[in-house]
């Protein structure tokens, strides 16, 4: 499998991936994105994002992940995870069964989009700071590389006290602990249960924090056994998650009502990004009222169409709203507006906050699904880069990449990190914590150096390089034969530029320059000056000998030779 | 035990090397397996020295800078004819050196003769100390017979510039007839027939009582194997020019590959009546690629060589009648050299002396066995063995009138010494300048002039009154002592001739110097890709563990201690690799060993777990 080059990552690649990834999200190509992401990954390991998409997808894939057995604060009841599943129409993905080491990542399972199998327990809590945003040629800190180290089977799951002390990272929600396995390929998830959960938990808590202004009660943990209590959020009444106007995802098999889809399966071209909770009048009317660059007039995508809920009907095709999320592991925020006091989705209690009996985990302006404390939520950006865990992948795009978007795109200023597919210029508004008021572009993370409509690579030949790092040698031969064609041939300047890896790459064909190259089969059409280079080997001459004498520059003879090799003209001993 | 002496046959196209081991001569072939080595010198395109057959195979591809038949120029002066003759045939530039000597420009290096014969012969030593697992400093070198002092004296700086002490020179056909008579009490006068690569000698010598004479010798130094393959490839040039209108002579490529396939189908035929000449892909033309493939016949071969042969011939007649020998006389004819397998050659030699040559000994071996026995017979004490030699030039001085008066004829054996008695030839004369010279003209401007000095003191009297004692004196090495006295006074003025290569005793000192810095160099680069591919070989290892182990350890502090100290590590060693720092990567190699050792171990025990 591709690996990024030891110790540091193709950023620009990986960038490239990430965007390729994005629109194919967003044609609905589930198995077409998770491959993007995944190849991303590959150039840069180290890709918090490109871990956050890939989970993302592998999410929206699998259906709903739940934490095991009552460790959580945070689950929703049954009734609503029923209530949400209705809306969905994909029956679930059964994991796959088997397991392997925690160590060893399968690579080429992810690959394919085979959803790995839940873990028994959910990954320790993040602990210790954010990982130093400068990763490159620095070797990983401890707390990025717990952040990155597949948990094991040994570790246990977090106390409630953890919960409430740890950051925002969320720990990992499982379905069933008997057939669920961590890999190192998979990443922090975004939130427990993934992104459809992290919406349907947003909403919930936002709605129920609106509701009310007290502090929550202590989360009531689900039963034993209970596949429901995914959040450890308190069980929610029925009827505040049943739809004043039902509204279903479009998808290509209509006669699916789960929302869980098959791992396999890729979902069609009509497949919704997200999945949200169904909402009553009054709630979507609540985030109406926001500033939400969501709902642009006239804007549509190929697959996704944004429409204000005024214009639906009951006749018209049925749309899903987007909302936005939070960034992951960004603290969570209740949109402004919400009545925090008042008994809904995300405040199911009708308490005003949620830091009330027991002195609360949360607090009314701070509402997350991981219940995370307020001492514990940091700004998104603060000043010292340090903090940042993207600063690292600085060229991640706040704007949609040229070929994705529309002109009102360009407008928006920036798509969500963490849901590529919200595009919001107000992103600020939700992940600018204690500035209060308009974000400021400023506190964005910078923008990528890539000309606008252009997608160079900084190295012509970092494909090849890639490959023969990989191991890969006629691949990394094939792409330096492209990147030489394209650059004027051996004459050209990416050969002169980048001599040494170019003899590299061909040299590595043959080996060693103290190898002796013997005739292999004959080889009809052949040029002159490959058919003298193939005379010159008598048996006895070495590699580098017969460079020596080849009457022609090194690097062609170089070249003639590993190509000669290649066709089986020489065997190389 | 005495020294190890290796013997080495100098060729101007091939050279061997051979040893005396447990009393029998050997030949001792070179890393390929052969056991001759082309005697030519190439400067690659990034600078490297190519010796041998390396530098043969891209002979006329780098033809500007590649050296061959060095043998005809080393010695000469920079206007003499031989000179001449070579620079309109050979590709590579020559030019005149500071002492009126010959040099050759490679790559913009100007290199001196001696030096360019120094590296074959430095090659061969190379070729004897791995054979025989140790140093090899002594050696004895044949030269042609024909040779003088000045070519001799650069043939032994030569040798002094690759690191031998050439502790006797001696002429080809006498190591012929040496390796020949070896072992065999025999008493005989034979012709030694001697074609090679780029010369041809005819030498008589008379062999008897462990003394080998050389009564004659002559030849041709433009004439040998090489223009016979000129012959095939001017065939196949026209051929194809004919059925293509291109000649192939105008693309270096074609024409380094009908070089090789000619001499390849000349030695075939010898065995062959015909020989099949395939040249695939040979040429392009209009995008096309062209074949070259013809059947060439031993009696198409002998017609196309008919003359070279005949001059061959004639040159023996010339020399038997000059040496006033006799074709019954002569009772065995030895052939030495590879163009002597030639079947037409073989027969030719027959004919003329009018009896089957004597195919007993390897024509291109015994040259240089004959040199390893005499070396081997100047090292043991109780060698019975006297080889005799012979002056090849006659030596004299210059008389009045412009004549050249010999005092030691052509071929008189050395050591040797000679007097004779001139007058003035001017009233009241009171010195004499003695000039010495070498040759066989009459003329003695047309001889070659060894040194000269002046004899002064002599008493006032009319002409041809004043006697004057001139003396020659050669001794067993060859230099060569004249003298001077008044027979009246006894006084008595006298030079040594000693021949000069045409290099300064401090241009050889240096060039000795530079030769062993080069043999270091060599070595060192040797061990350094040894080092150098061990280091490359063990970081893709290592690398290609690199995610696997990062991922199973870099959790825990000592993992991450580890994998940055193994990050250090491939730095460290490519840092080596990109200064050739030997040192460094010699040591890395270690460290590259200990950590793909343990990275192999984190791998295995992940497995299991």
């Amino acid at each position: 499998m591709g690996q990024s080059p030891s110790g540091k990552g193709d950023l620009r690649g990986a960038a490239e991936r990430l965007e390729r990834g994005i629109e194919r999200y967003g044609e609905g190509d589930l198995a077409g994105a998770l491959i993007e992401f995944e190849a991303a990954l590959q150039l840069y390991p180290s890709s918090a994002r490109g871990k956050q998409f890939a989970a993302w997808v592998k999410d929206v894939q699998a259906g709903r992940k739940s934490i095991s057995g009552g460790r959580r604060a945070d689950a929703l009841d049954e009734d609503a995870l029923r209530a949400v599943d209705e809306a969905l129409e994909d029956p679930p993905s059964k994991p796959p069964s088997g397991s392997f080491p925690p160590a060893i990542a399968p690579p080429e399972r992810t690959r394919k989009g085979t959803p790995l199998p839940p873990t028994l327990e959910p990954p320790p809590p993040y602990e210790g700071k954010p990982p130093s945003p400068s990763y490159e040629g620095k070797p990983p800190s401890s707390d990025r590389q717990r952040r990155l180290t597949p948990p094991t089977r040994a570790e246990t799951a977090p106390t409630m006290a953890q919960l409430a002390s740890q950051p925002a990272t969320p720990p990992r929600v499982t379905r069933d602990a008997a057939d669920h396995h961590e890999s190192p390929w998979d990443p922090v998830p975004l939130t427990p249960g993934g992104q459809h959960e992290v919406r349907r938990a947003d909403v919930l808590a936002e709605l129920q924090s609106s509701a009310t202004k007290a502090a929550p009660p202590p989360p009531k943990l689900p039963p034993e056994g209970s596949s429901a209590t995914i959040l450890g959020m308190p069980p929610l009444e029925p009827k505040l998650l049943t739809p004043q106007r039902k509204r279903k995802v479009q998808e290509d098999r209509p006669e699916s009502v789960t929302r869980e889809f098959r791992s396999a399966t890729p979902t069609g071209p009509n497949l919704r990004p997200l999945d949200v909770p169904e909402l009553t009048e009054e709630q979507i009317q609540g985030l109406l009222s926001l500033d939400s660059p969501l709902l642009p007039e006239g804007r549509t995508t190929p697959q996704i169409e944004l429409d204000r809920i005024d214009e639906l009907n009951d006749s018209q095709e049925q749309r899903l709203i987007e909302l936005e999320a939070m960034p992951t592991p960004l603290p969570h925020r209740a949109p402004e507006g919400l009545n925090h006091s008042r008994k809904n989705d995300t405040n199911p209690m009708g308490v005003s906050s949620f830091a009330g009996e027991s002195g609360g985990e949360f607090e009314p302006q701070q509402l997350t699904p991981t219940g995370v404390k307020a001492s514990g939520l940091k700004a998104v950006r603060e000043p010292s880069p340090e903090d940042d865990p993207y600063a690292d992948l600085n060229l991640l795009p706040l704007e949609v990449a040229p070929d994705l978007a529309g002109a009102d795109e360009n407008e928006e200023g920036g798509t969500n990190p963490t849901n590529p597919f919200i595009r919001g210029a107000k992103l600020a508004a939700y992940t600018s914590y204690g500035t209060g008021g308009e974000p400021k572009l400023e506190d964005m993370p910078p923008l990528p150096k890539q000309p606008t409509g252009t997608h160079k690579l900084a190295h012509p030949l970092a494909t090849a390089e890639a490959a023969l790092q990989a191991g890969d040698v006629n691949a990394a031969v094939d792409a330096c034969e492209r990147a030489l064609a394209q650059s004027g041939g051996l004459a050209g300047n990416v050969a002169r530029d980048h001599l040494p890896l170019v003899e590299q790459i061909y040299g590595a064909i043959l080996i060693a320059a103290d190898r002796v190259p013997r005739h292999g089969h004959a080889t009809a059409d052949l040029e002159p000056r490959s058919a003298f280079l193939l005379s010159r080997i008598d048996g006895s001459m070495t590699v580098e000998d017969v460079l020596d004498v080849s009457g022609m520059p090194r690097l062609e003879a170089l070249r003639t030779m590993a190509l000669l090799a290649r066709r089986g003209a020489i065997v190389i001993t | 035990m005495s020294e190890r002496v290796i013997g080495i046959d100098l060729g101007t196209t091939n050279s061997c090397v051979a040893i005396v081991e447990n009393g029998t001569p050997v030949v001792i072939p070179n890393r390929g397996g052969y056991k001759t080595t082309p005697s030519m010198v190439a400067i690659a395109e990034n600078g490297k020295r190519l010796v041998g057959h390396i530098a043969k195979r891209q002979a006329i591809t780098n033809a500007e800078h590649t050296v061959y038949a060095a043998k005809r120029l080393i010695g000469r002066k920079w206007n003499s004819p031989p000179v001449r003759q070579a620079m309109e045939s050979v590709g590579y530039q020559i030019s005149e050196g500071p002492h009126d000597d010959v040099r050759i420009v490679l790559r913009n290096q100007t290199y001196s003769i001696p030096e360019i014969s120094a590296y074959v012969l430095q090659e061969m030593k190379l070729i004897a100390e791995e054979h025989l697992g140790g140093t090899v400093d002594k050696a004895v070198v044949t030269v042609p017979a024909y040779f003088n002092d000045g070519q001799r004296q650069a043939t032994k700086d030569a040798g002094r510039i690759a690191g031998l002490d050439v502790i006797r020179i001696i002429n080809e056909p006498t190591a012929a007839a040496l390796a020949y008579g070896f072992g065999k009490n025999i008493e005989r006068k034979v012709a030694v027939f001697d074609l090679g690569g780029g010369t041809f000698d005819i030498s008589i010598l008379e062999i008897g009582n462990g003394v080998f004479e050389v009564i004659s010798t002559a030849g041709d130094t433009f004439l040998g194997g090489e223009d016979f393959d000129k012959r095939i490839i001017d065939w196949l040039v026209f051929g194809f020019a004919k059925e293509h209108k291109i000649d192939l002579r105008r693309d270096k490529m074609a024409l380094q590959r009908l070089k090789d396939v000619a001499e390849k189908a000349k030695c075939e035929l010898s065995s062959a009546k015909e020989a099949e000449i395939n040249l695939p892909f040979i040429i392009s033309q209009g995008g096309e690629a062209l074949h070259l493939q013809r059947t060439l016949t031993r009696d198409k071969l002998e017609e196309l060589t008919a003359d070279l042969i005949e001059r061959c011939v004639n040159i023996c007649r010339k020399t038997l009648a000059e040496a006033d020998i006799e074709k019954a006389g002569i009772e065995d004819v030895i052939l030495v050299g590879g163009m002597t397998r030639m079947p037409k050659i073989q027969q030719s030699v027959a004919q003329f002396f009018g009896m089957e040559p004597c195919k007993g000994v390897h024509p291109d071996e015994v040259v240089a066995l004959g040199a390893s026995i005499q070396g081997s017979a100047l090292t043991e004490t109780d060698s019975e063995m006297l080889l005799l030699d012979v002056t090849p030039h006659s030596l004299g001085i210059m008389i009045v009138g412009g004549y050249f008066h010999r005092l030691i004829i052509q071929n008189t054996t050395v050591p040797t010494q000679a007097s004779h008695i001139f007058t003035t030839v001017k009233d009241n004369q009171t010195s004499v300048k003695i000039l010495v010279l070498q040759g066989e003209s009459d003329r003695a401007e047309e001889n070659e002039l060894l040194g000269e000095f002046i004899l002064t003191g002599l008493r006032r009297a009319p002409k041809s009154e004043v006697e004057v004692e001139v003396t020659f004196e050669i001794s067993a090495d060859g230099i060569v002592s004249v003298s001077a006295k008044d027979m009246e006074t006894g006084l008595k003025q006298a030079i040594t001739v000693t021949a000069t290569s045409g290099l300064t005793e401090d241009e050889i000192r240096r060039m000795v110097e530079e030769s062993k810095d080069y043999l270091l160099d060599q070595k060192a680069s040797e061990e350094f890709e040894k080092y150098k591919q061990n280091a490359e070989k063990l970081i893709d290892e290592i690398e290609s563990l690199f995610p696997r182990v990062e991922a199973a350890i870099a959790g825990s502090d000592f993992g991450q201690d580890a994998v940055k100290k193994a990050r250090s590590v491939i730095d460290r060693a490519r840092q080596g690799i990109q200064g050739r720092d030997q040192q460094a990567v010699g040591d890395s190699n270690e460290a590259l060993t200990r950590t793909l050792n343990m990275f192999k171990g984190v791998v295995a025990k992940t497995r299991v777990g």
